[in-house]
């Protein structure tokens, strides 16, 4: 089962390494911000799947990566590569404290508390002095796609590899004990308190890693556009549509949403939005695991009666 | 709430990844192929509306152009997509429009975030363009060659209320408004701007996009004492902050919001209060200037409503892109960006003309426009006034 | 600082908190009951002023008149919600939580887009009530006093109804012990349903309100909700003297705040005070238990 997800996985990565560069600029600019939500969804998935904590702030850590580069860029004059880096770094050191601070919080506590915490960096990051403010930071123009498109796939590689580590390893049935029984996990002996900001930590790289490159690709970053709620809006409802909790949820999540999108058109941008709700609330209340377990479900039904 | 963008993108690349390879460059069926306009329109999200007016404006010049015979002896189309307000989707869709439509020339998109974005596209394809909708000089700033802007510089908004202010001696200024690229850029040039007339600014804090309350700050402008306000407010703020000023009874002589107060639906929404506020159009009817009664005529006959000046600022970007097309007689891009940057041209918003180093607009002013009996009226510069304005703004026991 | 301006301050302060109040209490009906933190509150509330406003400008009818009818649509919307959608939740206990809040995410996506297609992306505002009465140095606004005394009335309303009715001795078994109250034969899933109806119509009254004080579109409803469940969180689940001396200490503190800081220390007080008050305090001020 494993291997045959690493053998899938790797043939994906791989297929999204090779076809880009073949392909126009608006080819590059599809796969990339495709291949930016899919690795933003990995990683929440963590934190929110494994880990049962729901963020709605983890958008937060994004806008960290992207004024990383952003401002080391145009202040420091350092390589956007190290840069963007050090916005993943940041992400996780920062992570630590949060974690122990925000994680005492349960369930929707948690939830709204990120997206009050999302808020409160993107305001901080509008009055800060060395932030250029609401002004935002203009980067050297360039022809960044392919680059800022390669480090946002490395990320994603990362970001499935550590999903996959979380699903086979002690600590992943550790942290899933932990969404079961917070309490039974405890007296079990697991040290809940550093699973869960472990988990957090991993949920925060990632999207730490990923806010670097997109100030690299768009070469203007503004408060308002990195420390966005729709990011994390869509995030989430990737995740929720292809199954919370999953490996193959984030990226079944955004297939599923192609569909959807391409039977409807552009034309109704409204319907739209309704028919993803109602897509939503049906798929929870029929599937309630969301896709990909259900498809698994029945495979293995199939392949007991074969 | 903007899925679309983001579905759109990850269906681009299923598509991609199943149909195969190199989009084939579309082969000219007929021996005259529209000439196809290209660009993005914030048709959801919190830009969209606006936006609705950008939109229009584009079509309604092309209605037109065709009507007359379109250009170069072609058609002309105009493709759109809705990059919902984000700048990375506007990206996207930049490229598609270059990449996969072959459109033959683009024009701008909505505000400067998206248009900063977006700027980088156009370089990077050498394809001029300009954008009718950021009057913010930053963007402009960075050593960008194909971009130009192709409305009135935001320095200029609050000069004829600047004038309002001295000529009637309310000289303690209270600065506020939204704390975002475009509002900040007009914030930022009213010090020297007071300086200059001898105004005095009392109090200057911007508030946070979607602020929850006003109360606070209007407690301050009260306690300031200020005799004029500049908020530099969209529509909701300006809305919101009305209400926090007359529920405190603030006693000003005059009140301005920038451009919220340009919607031609402030008054429905505002009532009464809206009388006396003042607001920041680029375009009016009145303006004698080429074919612009013609413009507003056949918009209001197309769309049902009075055009806007985001409707007026697009289709003038399209007078001018035409013009230079059939001028150069030609699609070639490099001319029509020396087109572009040294044009002088007069469209239905004045004269455009840009510093060609940069692109920075020179030539288009902003009006000075006010509600007054629940209607707009321009009231400054006073060559261009329909009206006197109405000084001190009313009393709020009498709106 | 001179006692008037303090004085005003707290006044400005407490009108703001009866705003805060009206946007929570149908959050905490809902949740008392059922444990949902309904993220779609906001949208509800949003809803309800968009309709609100083209009343007022098609009809000329006030909100105030319309409040009624405002409340029973809302009372049938929250209705119809628990029993199509979050009565269908799966009997899952340890992902109940996290399943129902996804499940609001899914309906409040879905009131934006219908809100979008209906009213489009337009601010929408009920130009109505917008003066102030003098008091001395103190001016007092309308229609912010308006929303104080409602959100007062429909507090105490909501406490009569759980104190001294058969019904709201219902609820508040089903919210302290379900399968007690099911034993006493209560019917748990009827009681649901009315706390959502109660809510929802409590959001309604609420949003019909706040069109005469703000500006809003489709997309203004999750800034609502997050408010409101700051309030909530801060004032305790379940109690509605929690919910309103909560409300209470938010306006305070984000009109001193915000006058003494900045705006962004204004825009921001509401949740610094929710994440310290829970780090601190999880059951908020008269909360119970908020586990």
């Amino acid at each position: 089962m494993t291997d045959r997800r690493i053998a899938a996985s790797v043939a994906i990565l791989a297929l999204c390494a090779i076809l880009p560069p073949l392909g126009s600029g608006y080819v590059q600019s599809v796969f990339y911000i495709a291949v930016l939500y899919i690795a933003l969804a990995y990683g929440w998935n963590v934190i929110a799947g494994y880990g049962g904590y729901l963020s709605f702030g983890q958008v937060t850590f994004f806008g960290i990566g992207a004024y990383a580069v952003a401002l080391g860029v145009t202040q420091l004059h350092l390589p956007w590569l190290l840069c963007a880096f050090a916005g993943g770094a940041i992400a996780a050191v920062l992570a630590v404290p949060l974690g122990y601070l925000m994680l005492r919080l349960r369930g929707p506590f948690f939830a709204l508390g990120m997206l009050g915490l999302a808020q409160t960096t993107r305001i901080a990051a509008e009055a800060a002095p060395f932030t250029g403010g609401s002004a935002g930071i203009y980067l050297p123009p360039g022809s960044n796609t392919l680059p800022a498109y390669y480090w946002t796939l490395a990320v994603l590689a990362l970001a499935m590899g550590m999903t996959l580590w979380v699903d086979r390893s002690t600590f992943g049935l550790r942290l899933r004990a932990l969404r079961a029984d917070e309490r039974a996990a405890g007296t079990l002996g697991v040290d809940v308190t550093r699973f869960k900001v472990m988990a957090f930590v991993i949920s925060a790289i990632v999207p730490g890693l990923l806010g670097g490159g997109y100030a690299w690709y768009l070469t203007y970053v503004d408060p308002a556009s990195v420390f966005s709620t729709h990011i994390e809006l869509q995030t989430v409802a990737m995740v929720i549509l292809g199954g919370v909790g999953t490996y193959w949820g984030p990226f079944v999540g955004g297939a599923l949403m192609s569909q959807v999108s391409q039977s409807l058109g552009a034309r109704f941008p409204q319907g739209h939005l309704m028919i993803f709700g109602g897509l939503i609330v049906a798929l929870l209340i029929a599937l309630p695991r969301g896709i990909v377990p259900a498809l698994t479900a029945a495979l293995a039904r199939r392949s007991a009666r074969a | 709430m903007r899925l679309i963008l983001l579905s759109r993108a990850v269906a681009g690349a299923v598509a991609v990844a199943v149909l195969g390879w190199a989009a084939p460059a579309p082969i000219a069926a007929a021996d005259q192929p529209p000439i196809v306009i290209g660009a993005t329109i914030s048709e959801t999200g919190s830009y969209a509306v606006d936006a609705k007016y950008a939109l229009e404006g584009y079509q309604l010049w092309i209605k037109e152009q065709n009507a007359k015979g379109g250009l170069l002896g072609r058609k002309i189309e105009l493709k759109t997509y809705d990059d919902a307000s984000d700048p990375a989707t506007a990206v996207n869709l930049y490229e598609r429009l270059i990449d996969q439509d072959h459109v033959d020339v683009i024009v701008g998109p909505y505000s400067s975030a998206i248009t900063a974005a977006v700027a980088n596209v156009a370089e990077k394809h050498k394809m001029p363009m300009i954008s009718p909708e950021v009057s913010a000089a930053a963007p402009f700033k960075r050593g960008l060659r194909y971009l130009f802007m192709g409305i009135a510089q935001s320095t200029h908004y609050v000069e004829g209320v600047i004038a309002l202010a001295k000529a009637n001696g309310y000289k303690r200024i209270a600065v506020t408004g939204e704390d975002s690229a475009f509002p900040r850029s007009i914030a930022g040039a009213l010090p020297d701007l007071a300086k200059a007339a001898g105004l005095d600014i009392v109090y200057s804090e911007l508030y946070p996009h979607n602020a929850s309350d006003y109360s606070a700050v209007t407690q301050k402008i009260k306690q300031a004492n200020a005799d004029a306000l500049f908020s530099i407010s969209y529509f909701p703020d300006a809305i919101g902050m009305l209400r926090a000023l007359k529920s405190a009874n603030v006693p000003l002589k005059l009140v301005y919001f920038a451009v919220g107060p340009s919607e031609p639906n402030f008054g429905k929404e505002a009532g009464k209060d809206a009388d006396g506020v003042l607001a920041t159009t680029n375009w009016s009817a009145n303006l004698k200037t080429p074919n612009n009664g013609e413009f507003a005529r056949d918009f209001a006959a197309t769309y049902h409503s009075a055009p806007d000046y985001h409707a007026a600022a697009n289709y003038s970007a399209l007078e001018v892109l035409g013009a230079a097309i059939a001028r150069v007689k030609s699609l070639d891009q490099e001319k029509l960006r020396d087109q572009f940057a040294n044009t002088k041209m007069q469209t239905v918003m004045g004269s455009y003309e840009v510093d060609p180093a940069t692109g920075l607009q020179l030539g288009y002013t902003s009006l000075t426009l006010q509600w007054q009996g629940g209607k707009q009226y321009i009231v400054a510069p006073p060559a261009m006034a329909e009206r006197k304005p109405i000084a001190p703004f009313p009393a709020w026991s009498a709106h | 600082m001179h006692p008037e301006l303090a004085a005003q301050l707290t006044v400005d302060g407490l009108l703001l908190g009866g705003v805060f109040a009206l946007a929570a209490l149908g959050l905490n009906v809902i949740f008392g009951v059922t444990r949902i933190v309904n993220l779609a509150h906001g949208e509800i509330i949003v809803l309800a002023a968009l309709c609100a406003a083209v009343v007022f400008q098609r009809f000329g009818i006030t909100p105030i008149e319309l409040l009624p009818a405002e409340f029973i649509a809302g009372a049938l919307l929250g209705a119809i919600l628990e029993r199509l959608v979050f009565r269908r939740l799966p009997p899952d206990p340890a992902g109940a939580e996290t399943t129902s809040l996804l499940l609001a995410f899914g309906v409040a996506y879905f009131i934006v887009g219908f809100s979008l297609a209906v009213f489009t992306g337009d601010f929408r505002s009920v130009a109505y009530l917008t003066s102030s009465w003098q008091l001395g140095p103190i001016s007092v606004g309308q229609s912010r006093f308006v929303a104080f005394v409602a959100a007062l009335a429909i507090a105490g309303a909501l406490a009569v109804l759980l104190r001294s009715t058969a019904l709201g001795r219902g609820l508040r078994a089903a919210s302290q012990n379900v399968e007690g109250a099911r034993a006493c034969g209560i019917d748990i899933g009827r009681m649901r349903t009315i706390s959502f109806a109660l809510g929802s119509g409590v959001a309604a009254a609420a949003g019909g309100l706040v069109s005469m004080i703000y500006a809003v579109n489709p997309d203004s409803g999750s800034q609502l909700t997050l408010l409101a469940f700051s309030v909530v969180a801060l004032g305790g689940l379940g109690s509605y003297a929690g919910t309103l001396i909560g409300a209470a200490i938010l306006g305070v503190a984000v009109s001193f705040g915000g006058f003494l800081g900045s705006a962004q220390i204004g825009q921001l007080i509401p949740y610094v005070i929710f994440i310290a008050v829970l780090l601190f305090r999880p059951s908020g001020i008269l909360g119970k238990s908020a586990t």
